[in-house]
């Protein structure tokens, strides 16, 4: 009997063996099914749980246990929690669902950073690569986070379109109760819109309805559910009305859909664009190392540029290309409008900064003093750009900027300067007629001969100019092999002095001085210049904001008895940029309506609002409610066209910048990287070869 | 519906647990309850030892679940009826729901907990129909006092020992006056001279009697953590198994409890109406 046969009748027992067991086991299945023992099992795994959801239950048990585990983790706490509140903001999890998405996105980000990093690892190491990854780190990690927790926003958003406000639409045509309506939705939609149904069901039906309905108002992930919440809330409070297109609920529920339409096809449209562009973006900073490695392999004499100074300041400025691109990029395909809410972080490096007695004194002698213009300007500029912080902040910024950026740039000059002059000292002295790669012999030969230079050099430090010439002279002559050759000892002294004025020229120039002091200037404009840029944001979102009192407006005016001070009441309590005048004018209002609403003007200057409060002041004595706003419909309606309007001319805009500064990084690489080094090269040595074709 | 304490009156003699473990997957299995079953101990119970394996009992030691978890959401006003099941383990799906004791390192820091355990057991009684909990014998314990006043039913468990019954029912504790009483003998032993109807003739109680009795399968199954096979392996068995009479007594304590708490059990039992 061999091994062979043993095998053989094992199998063969073993398959008659199975066919057997199988047998038996029907045998006794169908018996227990007959005598009824088999309900009586089946009874069993239902209430013990069955073996099928076993490995969800296992993957879901251990997403929990890592939560915690990785909460006692100091740096991946920090982390973690960040996920969390965006998704937080977002949706209306319970407590195990909202563990589970936030680690299932960590161990996303966390798991393609760990690969891609160490992918790159193997390729190769050396420090500027090394820090390369963690900037490609750092940008892979943000793009996941954001794409993902993108997707899970316009999933919401596409719920609340295809299920959501149809099921409620529904419903409500057979119950004609808002709040039956929307506890049946609830019920049938799909999950995160269902949560946010039941939600708003609650509002309703709580026994303090209208500081729930403020509640929720700052929960709330976007103005579609806000409107959504308020809509529901005064049609349930005041009873829905037929107007001239039917329901005044479902046609306002019409208008709510499809302005989600809307924001939907822009963020569609604009993923589409931007989706490849981050991405292509990067990807240069992989290549860095690659083509360098080609290039010296192939042309010897690039190696020396890319060693060189002048290939540092490329390297830098290829990174640099990337990291700014990268950042626009991302600014560019934010789509966080009407979602601001200020933050105010517990600890902020702020706060601990200005505790210090010099950087609060240099920060106080920053600012503009009180009362002057420039003050007025900057703060209400702050104001406006909804910055949220105050005035000290804004100017320490500016100073810490510019400190950074014109220290950071001293202190790159420096470093260049001191690469420069050990590549003098250290590395091998070259023939310029020669070409190609030095073979081993040669290499030890021209390394003796800088090692040789550079102990004169050392040497000769001390020197003054006048005698230098003869003390080099004097040097070499020590060297008992140039000594007797006349033709090397010139050659050597004339190499070594050339050497000593290029390491005597390398110092801080003037128009390095220069440019470090514009960096800084860069610096200490840039916060201000980020304001300005956030105030046109947030334009945007003031339009929005002023299309949802229209919503409410239009609905309240259809309500009769209703006074223009419950229409404020309803617009301050939905509002969120122009809260603060609408509060103060509500405290104004028992002392004369017509005052308070002048200085709700003046304290909100924005068009589209101004127009809207003229009406109210006309509705407060001179005419009903209705009639001032009878013109709604038009002006909506002419709004909703212009922000399809400002939709389109964004996103062209936004698509050809994207594309443009998507390549630059590529571009940038092509060219400093490759291109500009090869004509380089073939100058300077074409010019050493002219020198040599003079010389014979 | 109501929340049920198990007490006794001398410790470790009776079979508190046990008779608790008994009835609770009992109801869990014939029953069509949502049942929760919950303790009081400082230390750890023969409860989660019993319905947990040591895969889950080594995956307590933070107390992300049972009642410390909700002492937390307690004191932190937090507390919902629906968010109670989200910390408890399930034992039998949708009918029967464990909820774990403590894990605090000493007793004065989990003794502080008398202050919000009305209102945990308050929620607790608004998602579940039926709360069994476990309480600490004797009556020189905050704790127990509190969740003795706010339990619609008492269980009193006593056992075949003749100065125990002495002591209970010369003179009658105070709180078992106006609360609805169940007296339960544990490790119950037919054959002696100190049968039920005995016990009765001597002592004349006001509250009902019913029994627990020793079997040798059920301590084993409590041994082997297969309290819950062992059920439903004698859950149809007949009248001549050596189990059957430890089944039926468990079945008339069930009925017993739920008629105590004022329900119609005909409502609730899987055969239906």
């Amino acid at each position: 009997m061999d091994l062979k046969a043993i095998a053989v009748s094992i199998l063969l027992t073993s398959v008659v063996l199975s066919i057997v067991l199988y047998i038996v086991m029907k045998i006794i299945s169908r018996r227990s099914e007959r005598d009824g023992s088999q309900e009586h099992y089946k009874s069993y795994e239902m209430l013990t749980g069955n073996k099928k959801s076993n490995r969800k239950q296992m993957i879901h048990r251990f997403m929990q246990d890592s939560y915690i585990a990785y909460n006692k983790v100091p740096f991946l706490r920090n982390y973690i929690q960040k996920i969390r509140k965006r998704l937080q903001a977002i949706h209306s999890y319970d407590e195990f669902t909202m563990r589970r998405e936030t680690m299932r996105i960590v161990f996303y980000t966390l798991g393609t950073i760990a690969a891609v990093v160490l992918v790159l690892l193997l390729m190769n190491h050396d420090f500027t690569f090394i820090f390369m990854l963690f900037l490609a780190a750092i940008v892979v990690n943000g793009m996941l986070i954001d794409t993902l927790v993108h997707k899970v926003d316009d999933r919401l958003l596409i719920q609340l379109r295809d299920q959501l406000f149809k099921d409620v639409r529904h419903h409500y045509h057979q119950h004609g109760s808002v709040e039956e309506a929307l506890r049946q939705a609830s019920e049938s939609s799909s999950y995160e819109a269902a949560l946010h149904a039941k939600k708003i069901h609650e509002v309703l039906v709580s026994v303090n309805p209208e500081e729930s309905l403020t509640v929720y108002y700052e929960q709330a992930p976007n103005r579609f559910l806000k409107a959504f919440a308020g809509m529901s809330f005064l049609i349930k409070e005041f009873g829905d009305k037929t107007i001239k297109d039917g329901s005044l609920y479902l046609s306002n529920l019409n208008k709510l859909a499809s302005e989600v339409n809307l924001e939907i096809l822009k963020r569609t449209r604009l993923n589409y664009l931007f989706k490849g562009l981050t991405v292509i973006a990067v990807t240069p900073i992989i290549f860095t190392k690659p083509i360098e490695l080609w290039a010296s392999q192939q042309f010897p004499a690039m190696e020396a540029f890319y060693s060189s100074k002048l290939g540092f300041i490329t390297k830098i400025v290829v990174f640099a290309s990337v990291l700014l691109s990268y950042i626009l990029l991302k600014k560019m395909q934010d789509q966080q409008e009407g979602t601001y809410v200020a933050k105010t972080k517990k600890r902020s490096w702020e706060k601990l900064l200005l505790k210090s007695k010099i950087v609060s004194w240099i920060v106080d002698r920053l600012e503009p003093a009180k009362r002057t213009a420039q003050h007025f300007k900057i703060s209400k500029l702050i104001k406006d750009a909804n910055a949220g912080y105050p005035m000290e902040w804004h100017y320490l910024h500016r100073f810490v900027l510019t400190i950074i950026l014109s220290i950071g740039l001293v202190f790159s000059f420096v470093l260049m300067h001191h690469i420069a002059i050990k590549d003098v000292l250290e590395s091998p002295t070259q023939n310029n007629s020669m070409f190609g790669r030095m073979s081993e012999e040669e290499l030890r030969e021209a390394k003796s001969i800088t090692d040789f230079d550079s102990t004169i050099i050392k040497h000769m430090k001390e020197v003054k100019d006048n005698n230098l010439q003869d003390r080099v002279v004097q040097m070499i002559k020590q060297d008992p092999e140039v000594a007797t050759n006349d033709t090397l000892l010139n050659a050597s002294t004339e190499r070594i002095l050339a050497k000593m004025d290029r390491i005597n020229s390398e110092y801080m120039k003037w128009w390095e001085i220069l440019i470090c002091l514009l960096m800084g200037w860069v610096g200490y404009q840039l916060p201000y210049w980020v304001l300005l840029f956030q105030k046109r944001m947030r334009a945007m979102d003031m339009q929005n904001e002023v299309d949802q009192f229209h919503t409410i407006i239009a609905m309240l005016s259809e309500i009769d008895r209703v006074s223009v001070e419950v229409i404020l009441e309803w617009m301050e309590r939905f509002a969120s940029i122009f809260k603060a005048p609408l509060h103060k004018c509500l405290m104004n209002y028992e002392s004369g309506a017509e005052l308070a609403l002048e200085q709700l003007m003046i304290d909100a200057p924005f068009a589209p609002l101004v127009r809207t409060i003229e009406k109210l002041q006309l509705a407060v004595e001179k005419i009903p409610v209705k009639q001032a706003f009878d013109d709604l419909e038009t002006e909506r309606n002419y709004y909703f066209e212009q922000r399809k309007q400002d939709y389109e001319e964004m996103i062209n805009a936004k698509a050809g910048w994207g594309r443009m500064i998507g390549f630059t990084p590529m571009y940038m690489i092509i060219f400093l990287y490759l291109v500009f080094p090869f004509v380089f090269m073939a100058f300077t040595q074409m010019s050493t070869y002219y020198e040599l074709m003079q010389k014979l | 519906m109501g929340q049920v304490a198990f007490w006794s009156n001398r410790h470790g003699q009776s079979g508190n647990s046990s008779n608790l473990i008994a009835v609770a997957t009992l109801i869990g299995m014939e029953y069509l309850t949502k049942t929760l079953v919950s303790h009081t101990h400082w230390s750890m119970s023969s409860l989660e030892s019993t319905f947990l394996n040591e895969k889950d009992l080594d995956s307590s030691e933070y107390s992300s679940l049972g009642i410390d978890a909700l002492e937390r959401l307690a004191r932190s006003n937090r507390l919902a009826p629906k968010i109670v099941k989200d910390y408890t383990d399930t034992v039998l799906r949708d009918r029967l729901e464990l909820l774990r004791g403590t894990v605090k390192p000493n007793e004065e820091m989990f003794s502080m907990i008398h202050e919000v355990i009305g209102s945990i057991f308050d929620a607790a009684k608004n998602y579940y129909n039926l709360t069994l909990i476990d309480v600490s014998s004797g009556m020189r314990n905050k704790l127990t006092n509190s969740v003795l006043t706010t339990s619609d039913v008492i269980v009193v468990n006593l056992n075949q020992n003749k100065a125990v019954l002495d002591e209970f029912f010369t003179d009658e504790p105070e709180f078992l006056k106006e609360k609805k009483v169940v007296i339960v003998l544990g490790q119950y032993d037919r054959h002696s001279k100190y049968s039920v109807s005995n016990i009765k003739r001597m002592y004349k109680p006001k509250a009902p009697i019913y029994t627990v009795p020793h079997c040798t399968g059920y301590m084993d199954a409590l041994n082997d953590k297969s309290v819950v096979q062992f059920f439903f392996r004698n859950k149809n068995i007949g009248i001549q198994h050596e189990n059957h009479f430890f089944l039926s007594e468990v079945r008339k304590l069930a009925k017993g409890i739920f008629e105590a708490a004022g329900v119609d059990t005909k409502i609730y039992s899987e055969q239906g109406a």
